[in-house]
């Protein structure tokens, strides 16, 4: 073999080689950190993406969660379906201590408040509110895409009442009324005198209202 | 103290000198002589022998020195017509090749090229081992497992460490009377100007005390190599002033005083204890410990046979080098496996980790429309709870007992009323009858300053006489002041 190579030839081979596969080694090593590097560059995106959207659910679970509860802060001060009997029965009593005779009392289905166009559009004034609320055609557009939810949405049921008492009495009625700690609104009274003058007749309608979800409307 | 050991192998002989270091000079405390047949075939016998010597002596060889002189090496001078240096290896080789001893024969030389007087002509001093010898030899003497890096062809480079002044003032000679040639080498201030080689040695002339034969091969030997020096002076024109013998003393201690007397032939036994021994030896163990002598002074010998050596050191070269580059890739590649192992593990890891973000991801982002849609609908439910919540205040932002207490108190007393109608809208309608006019005139002024009616206006009046009395039946329109309550 010395014939035909000298030792500097067959090292310099030798030296080649070994720095080929230590090339190798160190390429390889290198290869498998960068691979490394970047999965875990990706990981890292991925995982902000991740913490992004679930801040983002977070805070939209949140949200709900705060809607829900303003909904039952709201719900207090509502009527619930099983508080109507009793709320009758202190009206009954409302009237016996204003000496007012209840001559009638009508109440209907629970039926969604309308909102008048004028509202929804934020351009609210208190006058032309009392003109929308006449305008039936103008509630929410959306109004139907809602009521196939679960959603809540305020009801009315409106009472009729025709009641019979002095002007005094029928006041004071009016007053008992209005100090109810639940919602209810008293709207088209009119008081209109008969034979028995200083007895009066007074009708108005009463709209209690309560959270019903719009199925159940 | 370290000793080192110098051997000198022979046909039949290996002789050796355990020497010291002393400064630039060798220290000779023991020499002796073995049997060994040098025989390339006889695997572990010169091991054998020089481990035998080893233990003989109770040493502890610090290194070896060769010298070989046998029948399988030649050391000749030619002279040749001037040529290229390439032209020179081929002749060279070529003359070695037809010494019958190397004829067909692999064999590693080296040749010199000395001053000649005559500028056209080379003068090429060359050397030559069979390689078998040789490969047997180093091998046999590596088998120690002692440092061997050193080797002669005697009497090759003695010429060399002739340099003390009484050695160097003329022009003189020495013979080397091996066992199976005798060497006369002609030298002039440390340099070879004439080598010449005649077959006669030792084993043909000893024991010395015989008559006969044995005596005419002495005096023919003597005589020829008287021939050979005159034959040198008459052509160079030069006398040879001393001729130096190199003979084992111990055998025969007064074979130069022989010479002397039975040949006429004036030889000196040759003495370097001046300059490189510590103390006169047995001249023929000069020849082993040529090379220590060289290697302890660290001189470079005229005719360096470090080239044999190039095969085994170039194994040994090749061998470490494989073994360390071996070595280094182990380690390089533990240390690489390693790192390509944790960084698999860990971009497996990672990968994991992404494979179970990337799906806690499509969750999310499966399940995020719908609490998106949730949100919207309870936003619009919010919303819509909020419109409705503010037209419910809008219809409930008036006291009825107010109003009709304010009413009734700006109700002109001679006026009645018959009824009081208030829709959703705020439209309040008065009906009533009255006596005069100006009551109800009077209710129209103040309906229209009330601080809860306003745009009091007319809506019919009649005029009846009812029991033979005037009486006004009539209508008024107004507007709940709403606008300004809320």
């Amino acid at each position: 073999m010395m014939k035909y190579f000298n030792a500097n030839k067959v090292n310099f081979i030798i030296m080649s080689v070994f720095f080929l596969v230590i090339g190798i080694f160190v390429i390889a090593a290198a290869e498998r950190y960068y691979a490394y590097k970047e999965t875990l560059q990706n990981l890292r995106f991925q995982k902000t993406q991740l913490l992004a959207l679930q801040q983002d659910l977070d805070m939209t679970t949140n949200s709900i969660e705060q809607i829900k509860k303003e909904q039952e802060r709201f719900k207090e001060i509502l009527f619930e379906e099983r508080d109507v009997p009793a709320f009758l029965d202190g009206i009954s009593g409302s009237a016996q201590k204003s000496l007012v005779y209840i001559m009638e009392m009508k109440t209907q289905q629970f039926n969604q408040v309308p909102v008048p166009k004028s509202i929804s559009d934020s351009n609210m004034r208190p006058g032309q509110a009392s003109q929308g609320a006449q305008n039936q055609a103008g509630y929410n557009s959306r109004d139907e895409q809602a009521k196939l939810s679960d959603m809540l949405t305020l009801a009315s049921m409106p009472i009729h009442f025709k009641i019979h008492g002095t002007f005094n009495a029928i006041v004071n009625f009016l007053g008992s009324i209005e100090n109810y700690r639940q919602l209810l609104t008293v709207s088209n009274v009119e008081i209109s005198t008969d034979q028995n003058y200083p007895q009066l007749i007074c009708e108005f309608t009463m709209d209690i209202y309560s959270l019903k979800k719009f199925r159940d409307i | 103290m370290k000793a080192y050991l110098a051997i000198e192998v022979t046909d039949h002989k290996l002789r050796y000198v355990v020497i010291e270091k002393s400064e630039k000079m060798v220290h000779a405390t023991r020499a002796g002589v073995s049997n060994l047949t040098l025989d390339p075939s006889a695997q572990g016998a010169l091991t054998a022998c020089v481990r035998d010597i080893i233990a003989k002596e109770n040493l502890d060889i610090a290194r070896i020195f060769l010298t070989v002189n046998c029948r399988d090496t030649v050391i000749h001078q030619l002279t040749f017509a001037k040529m290229s240096k390439a032209d020179l290896d081929v002749l060279v080789h070529g003359e070695i090749e037809k010494i019958p001893a190397f004829a067909e024969k692999a064999f590693d030389s080296i040749y010199r090229e000395q001053e000649s007087e005559n500028p056209a002509k080379s003068k090429v001093i060359f050397a030559a081992m069979s390689d078998k010898l040789l490969q047997y030899i180093i091998n046999e003497v590596q088998q120690t497992r002692i440092p061997c890096h050193e080797l002669e062809i005697a009497p090759l480079n003695l010429t060399g460490l002739l340099t003390s002044a009484d050695l160097t003032n003329s022009i003189q000679s020495f013979i080397v009377l091996n066992e199976h040639a005798t060497n006369l080498v002609v030298f002039e201030n440390g340099q070879i100007k004439y080598l010449y080689t005649t077959n006669t040695g030792t084993d043909g002339m000893y024991p010395f005390n015989s008559v006969g034969q044995k005596q005419g091969i002495t005096l023919g030997w003597a005589e020829e190599l008287k021939r050979v020096l005159k034959s040198y002076s008459l052509e160079n024109k030069k006398s040879i002033d001393k001729i130096w013998l190199l003979w084992d003393k111990e055998a025969a201690p007064k074979f130069d005083v022989y010479l002397q007397e039975q040949g006429n032939f004036s030889v000196k036994a040759l003495d370097l204890s001046q300059e490189w021994v510590t103390e006169p030896i047995n001249p023929i163990n000069l020849l082993p410990i040529v090379p220590a002598v060289y290697y302890f002074n660290k001189i470079q010998p005229a005719f360096s046979l470090k080239q044999f050596f190039n095969t085994f050191e170039f194994n040994d070269l090749i061998t470490k080098s494989l073994l360390v580059s071996a070595l280094i890739l182990a380690i390089v590649g533990v240390i690489s496996g390693g790192m390509i192992l944790r960084f698999s593990l860990l971009e497996h890891s990672a990968f994991v980790q992404l494979k179970d973000t990337q799906k806690k991801i499509a969750i999310l982002q499966e399940k995020s429309p719908e609490i998106i849609d949730l949100k919207n609908q309870y936003d619009e439910s919010r919303q819509q709870l909020l419109f409705q919540a503010t037209y419910v205040k809008l219809l409930n932002r008036m006291s009825w007992s107010e109003v009709l207490s304010e009413v009734a108190s700006e109700l002109p007393e001679e006026l009645s009323l018959t009824s009081f109608k208030v829709d959703d809208s705020g439209e309040v309608t008065f009906t009533g009858e009255a006596f005069t006019m100006g009551s109800i005139a009077h209710l129209l002024r103040q309906v229209n300053s009330s601080v809860i009616l306003k745009n009091g206006k007319f809506n019919y009046l009649s005029e009846e006489v009812v029991k033979n009395k005037k009486v006004f039946r009539f209508g008024i329109l107004a507007d709940l002041r709403l606008d300004d309550q809320s």
